[in-house]
């Protein structure tokens, strides 16, 4: 089932149909439930793999041999998006492919986007650390530093690895990855999000 | 997409589902907020209800060698310290839309 080119799912145990993007129930008994999105991303196996040797993998028979990164072949189609405080934000993958630590102040709290052009992987982190918020470059091996106390992290995790705030962790928030046209019939107000500010 | 169904007219399914592409894990039932939805739902039915996959198994990650190529995509997450992969090459066509799951002690629905 298709609702706005986007998924329709639907639940066993009560037949509501849920919106997939939304993570909504949009009719049955659930209606106005709303399922809790866990931070995610799309990465190439090769980076998962590397920033979690623990991990575990699915293993039942491929339905296709290739996925392509499609983002590439026409970056403009695709936004890494999500939704702040009741506000849609979408960073259009032109943007991502250019700066890959995107610092934001939205309203009150300030987030960072990070993106690895080599995994494909784009991750949103809350910029706040104890009782005040950083802002980040990126260095030439990917990582990022924050320029308050020169923090090294880990773009990927947001794990900071070197420096006065070792061992602390960027809270990762949900962020997606989804067709821009799409993005823009689920969520019309959504504010993009253009350069580093 | 035409999630949850049998069989049918498969081609026109996947067609439609390269028309979106999203990253996207849900915790399965619980965690309900009530929200009004004034959004204008007209879903329309391309395929039967899909037979829920569930109980599907994974493994460690050096096990799997042959079967996910290190430039291939995953949908990658972690729940209370548990990593998992579910790779889109496994995801793709309208019967593996949503794979049922359980991560960390949490039930969870991984789609995309």
């Amino acid at each position: 089932m298709l609702w706005n080119r986007s998924l329709v799912m639907i639940d066993k145990e009560t037949k509501s149909l849920w919106s997939h993007l939304l993570g909504e129930a949009m009719q049955g008994p659930l209606k106005g439930s709303e399922l809790e999105a866990l931070p995610a991303e799309m990465v190439t196996w090769k980076a998962w793999k590397r920033e979690h040797p623990q991990t575990t993998v699915l293993n039942i028979s491929r339905t296709s041999r290739n996925y392509v990164k499609e983002f590439y072949r026409n970056p403009k189609r695709f936004v890494f998006a999500w939704v702040k405080s009741g506000q849609p934000y979408a960073a259009g993958f032109e943007t991502l492919l250019e700066n890959s630590v995107l610092n934001l102040k939205l309203e009150k709290s300030p987030v960072v986007v990070t993106f690895d052009k080599d995994s494909t992987a784009a991750h949103l982190f809350s910029s706040v650390v104890g009782d005040r918020s950083l802002k980040f470059v990126a260095d030439k091996q990917g990582r990022m530093h924050d320029m308050q106390t020169d923090t090294i992290g880990n773009s990927n995790t947001g794990v900071a690895v070197e420096g006065p705030l070792k061992g602390k962790t960027l809270k990762q928030l949900v962020g997606i990855l989804s067709y821009a046209r799409t993005w823009k019939l689920f969520h019309p107000n959504s504010q993009t999000v253009e350069t580093s500010k | 997409m035409c999630l949850l169904s049998k069989r049918g007219s498969l081609r026109h399914c996947l067609l439609l589902a390269s028309a979106f592409s999203l990253s996207f894990l849900a915790t399965a039932p619980s965690a309900f907020a009530q929200r009004k939805s004034e959004r204008q739902f007209q879903p329309k039915r391309l395929l039967p209800v899909q037979r829920a996959i569930k109980d599907a198994p994974s493994i460690a990650a050096d096990q799997i060698r042959g079967q996910v190529g290190d430039t291939k995509l995953v949908l990658g997450v972690v729940v209370k310290g548990k990593a998992q992969a579910y790779p889109i090459n496994m995801l793709t066509g309208p019967r593996r839309e949503i794979i049922n799951d359980t991560l960390g002690g949490q039930p969870i629905a991984a789609t995309w």
